[in-house]
């Protein structure tokens, strides 16, 4: 079978994950240093018994002992599991450590904020393990059911629901100005970064780096194509100083895919993300945000659009989530003013204790 | 001091002066918070070998690594607290303080500074004292022994709070705060 210098632990899989599993150690094996699977088939009357041998750098004593593993949950690495110990559902995540420039510096600030913030919609960190010699980590998160993206695929009648859209963004902005009240920006908010829960609708917020990284990526992060349609102008033009204003840009975005399903702006690179917001917005000038031909001078080459009717675009939406809508998604708008006015239509005072803003 | 530290918080100054007082009284409570506070008397009653001497020439040479790779100050204070945590329970011997003192200096600088040094710098700054492995090894077993709770509050952020709260009516700041 396995014959090498490492010790080989055997794990047992439930026959319906065991595709999951396969599928996530060819997927990823470099990434993740799995070194050798072996997959015995073992048929025993009619059920068939699936035990896979899994030899990997890291799962030797530690996570093991702590942890098993029952699926894969996406495709960036994130795991579903069960604490051996107080047989609570887990979610684990596993990072590489590298040889020599030891810890990522965005794992350390990811993992040090996490440690403190506390809050509903804020996914928890429940502990990390690292391996015996350093070279992987994985962080175990509380559970997670399903990103909003799945959640929108497999429910989709549940979306279409005023409800479930007010619930969910009220805790997504929850999620956001909690941030913003520790000075933190989360800068990729996004469907794929969203967990939910679809019994309880309850929402957690995850993938959490600071807004330095989102310049100086050294994160490794394999680029997804998806990343640019919830990224903020101010991004896309490179502007040098951010506010939390680009957070709830975000949250715009997130919020008009909820209803229509579609991203807001599908783009692929950033140029044509940039083409894809100008048409829809208007191209700015420098009326509509002041300062735009210092901080973007070629932004001439993109050809004049007027501000197109969003109540168009996103049917389907009550006017007051349009008025919404269209403050988030604005191109210029001062920081503070940006605030309040979104704070103070999704937390209007008819909020009633359900969390809905009427 | 750089100021870009402050320069990329930006606009966020505003929002900041609302908050203040549950932010200092949130800070007040994570520096009151055991697990984050060295022992205060750890020299006598932990280190056999280390002495209070061989602490301070340690400190006074991270000093200059700061201004060397050109650090924030907050990375410098951080480490300090950093090396102080681990010395309140580990006894260490002298040939590995300086180990302690430049992987702490690394954990400190990837939680603060935009682009820390590499892990290279810092056996370089050591005359290659130590290996790559062996700061990298002994950054993992301070990450573990610190919980990857590196967000305390230094005497830097106190300080920085006071001053802005003594500078808020004079127009001018003062060179001399500048300084801190």
């Amino acid at each position: 079978m396995v014959n090498g210098d490492k010790e080989v632990q055997g794990l047992q899989l439930p026959y319906k994950y065991e595709n999951s599993l396969l599928l996530y150690i060819s997927s990823h094996n470099c990434e993740i240093s799995l070194l050798l699977f072996v997959a015995i088939w073992e048929t025993q009357n009619t059920q068939a018994k699936v035990q896979i041998n899994l030899r990997c750098s890291f799962i030797g004593s530690f996570l093991m002992e702590k942890y098993e593993l029952i699926k894969e949950k996406n495709k960036r690495g994130f795991f579903e599991g069960r604490s051996l110990i107080t047989s609570k559902i887990v979610t684990l995540k596993q990072l590489v450590v590298h040889p020599v420039e030891g810890v990522p510096a965005s794992l350390i600030k990811e993992i040090s904020l996490l440690h403190e913030l506390e809050n509903p919609n804020v996914i928890r960190l429940l502990e990390v393990v690292n391996s015996k010699h350093q070279t992987t980590m994985v962080l175990v998160y509380e559970r997670m059911e399903m990103d909003l993206k799945g959640f929108m695929c497999i429910y989709p009648t549940v979306m279409t629901s005023p409800w479930t859209r007010k619930v969910l963004l009220r805790q997504i902005l929850n999620a956001v100005s909690f941030f913003h009240s520790y000075n933190l920006i989360h800068g990729k908010i996004k469907p794929e970064n969203i967990f939910v829960d679809p019994d309880t609708k309850v929402l957690k917020v995850t993938d959490f780096i600071w807004p330095r990284s989102i310049l100086n990526q050294d994160s490794g992060d394999p680029h997804e194509d998806s990343t640019y349609n919830y990224m903020a102008p101010e991004i896309l033009i490179e502007q040098k100083q951010y506010t939390t204003a680009l957070d709830v840009w975000s949250v715009g975005c997130v919020f008009a895919e909820m209803v229509t399903k579609t991203p807001l702006f599908p783009a692929k690179t950033e140029f044509h993300q940039l083409l894809k917001i100008f048409s829809i917005m208007g191209t700015p000038h420098e009326e509509t945000w002041p300062g735009i031909d210092e901080m973007h001078p070629h932004s001439y080459i993109y050809s004049r659009s007027e501000p197109k009717d969003l109540r168009e675009l996103v049917p389907g939406l009550e006017p007051a989530g349009i008025d919404l809508l269209n403050i988030e998604v604005s191109l210029y708008d001062d920081h503070e003013t940006y605030f309040a006015k979104v704070f103070s239509l999704a937390l209007m005072p008819n909020v009633n204790n359900m969390g809905i803003f009427l | 001091v750089k100021s870009d530290h402050y320069a990329s918080l930006g606009s966020i100054q505003n929002n900041k002066i609302l908050n203040a007082p549950l932010i200092y009284q949130h800070l007040r409570l994570l520096e009151i918070e055991e697990k984050r506070r060295p022992l205060p008397n750890y020299m006598e009653k932990v280190q056999k070998d280390v002495t209070i001497g061989m602490r301070e020439v340690l400190v006074d040479w991270l000093v200059e690594v700061a201004e060397e790779y050109k650090l924030v100050s907050d990375t410098l204070f951080l480490t300090i607290s950093y090396i102080d945590r681990f010395l309140s329970s580990h006894s260490l011997s002298r040939n590995k303080l300086q180990l302690l003192g430049v992987s702490s200096m690394l954990v400190a600088s990837k939680f603060e500074e935009i682009s820390p040094p590499h892990v290279e710098d810092y056996c370089y700054i050591t005359d290659n004292t130590y290996t790559k492995e062996e700061v990298v090894q002994m950054e993992g077993d301070l990450l573990k022994y610190l919980n990857s709770e590196l967000s305390n509050p230094t005497p830097k952020t106190f300080l920085r709070i006071f001053i802005r709260a003594a500078q808020e009516d004079s127009m001018s700041s003062c060179p001399s705060f500048e300084f801190l």
